[in-house]
């Protein structure tokens, strides 16, 4: 279909601005001068970090592995008991929900539990969380269900046939082994590089656990030493290493979509069955769903103690609740437009500069938070510009460069199951783009669109390593409110704000469930 | 004496019924196969055909009746064997080729690995007898292709190549050749009459094709709605399609 001719220089415009203009202004920072407090030296040599750079290096490479590493532990079975064992289409579902949930819960609050968890059990077994194996710990409780989820994806899409026709020859564990797992391993390396990457640029899980990784050197440097251009300098290789993880995934994937939650429910392949295999699955699923969601509701439930903590964190905090979900609402907006626009323009035009519109794009997905709020600052903080960085607009900027990522891979998704020819049989009864865009495209991508539209919202209400830099003076978000309140030992109120968070979380998910059935099955996620 | 004579070699098939919610795909069929004949399962779109076949190859099990492999109960309501100890094999209609596998490495999965000391004296042997065979499907030249390196053809020669690996006494095909031209089917055909009579294995083939059924069937089974509707032999053919699943055969273009 011929795409209106402003199309691609808009969405070049837009994604340029979300994403390009925080990166360059990073990138210029590090080149900059130093400010006052600095020797003036321009560059990056000098850089007067001396020997405390190497260790945190070290230990977020350690992390990062770490939970990768335990994350494919969990989430491997957990995906192939769920999409493989004989379970009746409820339990397949109940399953496939429980075990999203993790993911939805921000990664500080699952810190925030483990802290609690380890003040219980440090004085009787002498379990220490807060190291290394800690932070991989919690990351691989928030994480796994990436991993999970696409291995499940992949496991979908393996057409039953190429199973049926080993089972004709093989025991189930050498299909399992020669067809199964081989076939739904490019899905398994691009989940396991999701965690690796989110894992390396995490800040608000070592933060808390008080481990010294490279984020948190990076965000000492801004606000602490109020060394800018070291912190950029710092933001640097990380960039790079996670944007050439994020290509190296892209590559695997070959054009393949992320993540189809809910395809192949229903007892679609009858491949590996047995009660055995049935009572194994339920028993893991169950003992994950246990540690990773039940436990720490339980815990948080026991920290905050009688109603009246809710009751009063709800009335101390209402506007904070208000304010975030404001601000979540439009960053899930402003993420969607461009995402959905440049997705379509990338499926339906192969040219270069559609792939390369994509890719600056996904550079987010590599940006670690706090070094997309230090970007943020240098981009917009401007005297002229001071509507934006004078007012919550920063925010919305953060939140929809951030998750841009998110609603670009969507709504490829989404895009890739349109058949062009659905267009075209459209432009036969109308030349009016705007007409097809109305009454064909959209109605037809409206799963996508919604799911797409509660990632981000769910993500951006929970976002905290960049919003901690730009939130303007006097307001706070929910998480920022969290944050603080930890640090001033208010355990009960910090239980209560994280209970509530999660709840909201959680009805958001639901509202997405319920708004799929009511659309009907098959969006991409 | 012998031990063949004290089993029957044969698939029987004794009053299937399968059902997929509220609707009834099969009910009461009955019916057997010979290690050496061809038998066509024929019948228009959704009344059954593949549902019957999978029911065979054990991947799904009845809701009543049940299948007797060579005399050995092998799938009932309550009880089920797995498909690879059925000793047969299946091409499917979508041929169902590993992506990630070779020519070379289809054969050599099928054919398996062996353990401890005769490892590497086995995998030499199973490197001579995937060869063997893909020579004789005639893909000696390709079998290091993948395939999606490979024509229409080839890939349905390796479908075949692949079932007939694993040396198995009843071959199942579900609508194997719909999708080819007129001169790769004819060469197929003839490939698998050729192995066919050559190893005394039995054939269940479903087609829509008249002209399939008459290279190829000893026997024709008209599947309608679920149900029997008639058995008959070679000659009885279009006597059979024609009286008894006419407007089927009307719709095929059969006299």
């Amino acid at each position: 279909m011929k795409l209106p001719r402003l199309l691609a220089p808009a969405l070049f415009i837009l994604i340029g601005l979300l994403v390009l203009s925080p990166l360059t202004a990073m990138i210029a920072g590090s080149f900059a001068a130093r400010s006052a407090a600095g020797d003036g030296s321009t560059a990056h040599r000098g850089l007067d970090l001396d020997g405390r750079l190497f260790m945190p290096a070290q230990r977020s490479l350690a992390i990062a592995s770490g939970t990768t590493v335990l994350s494919v532990l969990l989430g491997v079975p957990s995906a192939f008991f769920i999409s493989r064992a004989h379970f009746s289409a409820r339990t397949r579902k109940l399953f496939s929900i429980l075990s999203l949930l993790p993911a939805l819960i921000p990664p500080y609050i699952h810190a925030i539990v483990w802290t609690h968890v380890n003040r219980m059990i440090k004085p009787l077994v002498g379990l220490d969380f807060h190291n290394i194996w800690g932070v991989m710990f919690i990351l691989s409780m928030a994480y796994y269900p990436f991993v999970a989820l696409t291995t499940r994806s992949g496991l979908d899409s393996v057409d039953k046939n190429l199973e049926e026709a080993s089972l004709l020859c093989c025991r189930g564990w050498r299909t399992i082994k020669g067809i199964t797992l081989p076939l739904a391993l490019p899905h398994l390396f691009a989940g396991a590089i999701f965690v690796f990457v989110f894992s390396l640029i995490e800040f608000a899980v070592p933060d808390i656990m008080r481990v010294h990784v490279y984020p948190v050197e990076i965000f000492i440097q801004y606000s602490a030493f109020y060394d800018e251009r070291s912190a950029a300098v710092l933001s640097l290789p990380l960039v790079a290493v996670s944007f050439g993880l994020i290509l190296v995934q892209k590559r695997i994937m070959k054009g393949r979509s992320f993540v189809q939650p809910f395809a192949g429910l229903g007892g679609k392949t009858a491949a590996h069955r047995g009660r055995f295999l049935s009572i194994m699955a339920a028993s893991f699923c169950f003992f994950l769903v246990l540690l990773s969601v039940l436990i720490p509701t339980g815990v948080l439930i026991c920290v905050a103690g009688p109603v009246s903590t809710y009751i009063q964190a709800l009335k101390s905090s209402g506007e904070e609740i208000g304010y975030s979900l404001a601000l979540a609402c439009l960053g899930s907006l402003a993420a969607l437009i461009p995402g959905f626009g440049a997705a379509y323009i990338r499926e339906r035009s192969k040219s270069r500069g559609t792939a390369l519109l994509f890719f600056i794009g996904l550079l987010p997905f590599a940006i670690p938070p706090v070094s997309m709020g230090i970007g943020l600052i240098g981009a917009w903080n401007h005297p002229f510009l001071d509507l934006v960085y004078g007012s919550s607009l920063v925010v919305v900027l953060g939140y929809a460069a951030r998750f841009l990522p998110f609603s670009l891979l969507m709504g490829s998704a989404g895009v890739k199951q349109l058949n062009p020819g659905i267009e075209e049989a459209a432009l036969l009864v109308t030349g009016r783009w705007t007409h097809i865009l109305a009454k064909i495209l959209l109605p037809l991508m409206r799963n996508s669109l919604a799911a797409a539209f509660f990632v981000v919202l769910i993500l951006s209400f929970g976002e905290l390593g960049s919003t901690l830099l730009v939130i303007p003076p006097g307001r706070e978000t929910i998480p920022i409110k969290i944050y603080n309140l930890m640090h001033y030992g208010a355990d009960g109120t910090v239980a209560a704000l994280c209970l509530l968070t999660s709840g909201i979380i959680l009805s958001f998910f639901g509202l997405f469930l319920a708004m799929e059935r009511k659309l009907g099955k098959g969006s991409v996620v | 004496m012998p031990k063949e004579i004290w089993w029957k070699s044969m698939i029987t098939v004794e009053e299937i019924g399968k059902s997929l919610g509220d609707r009834q795909i099969l009910n009461g069929i009955s019916l057997e196969l010979s290690p050496d004949e061809v038998l066509a399962l024929v019948g228009p779109s959704g009344c059954g055909k593949t549902t019957l076949l999978r029911l065979i190859a054990g991947f799904e099990k009845p809701d009543a009746g049940r299948i007797l492999i060579d005399d050995f109960e092998a799938s009932s309501p309550t009880h089920s064997i797995e498909p690879h100890k059925r000793k047969l094999s299946m091409i499917f209609q979508d041929l169902a080729l590993w992506p990630h596998l070779s020519a070379m490495g289809h054969i050599e999965f099928v054919l398996g690995e062996a353990r401890g000391k005769q490892r590497r004296s086995y995998r030499e042997r199973r490197s001579v007898e995937a060869t063997e065979l893909l020579d004789r499907v005639r893909l000696k030249g390709r079998m290091h292709h993948y395939p999606h390196q490979l024509s229409g053809g080839e890939k349905q020669r390796l479908a075949i190549a692949r079932a007939l690996s694993s040396r198995p006494a009843y071959l199942l095909m579900d609508e194997p050749f719909s999708s080819l031209d007129t001169e790769i089917k004819q060469e197929m055909i003839e490939l698998i009459g050729e192995i066919g009579e050559k190893r005394r294995m039995g054939i269940l083939y479903v087609t829509h094709n008249a002209e399939e059924l008459a290279a190829i069937a000893d026997r024709v089974v008209v599947l309608k709605a679920g149900r029997m509707a008639e058995s008959s032999c070679r000659d009885a053919f279009s006597r059979t399609l024609h009286v008894l699943s006419a407007p089927f055969a009307r719709k095929r273009g059969l006299p």
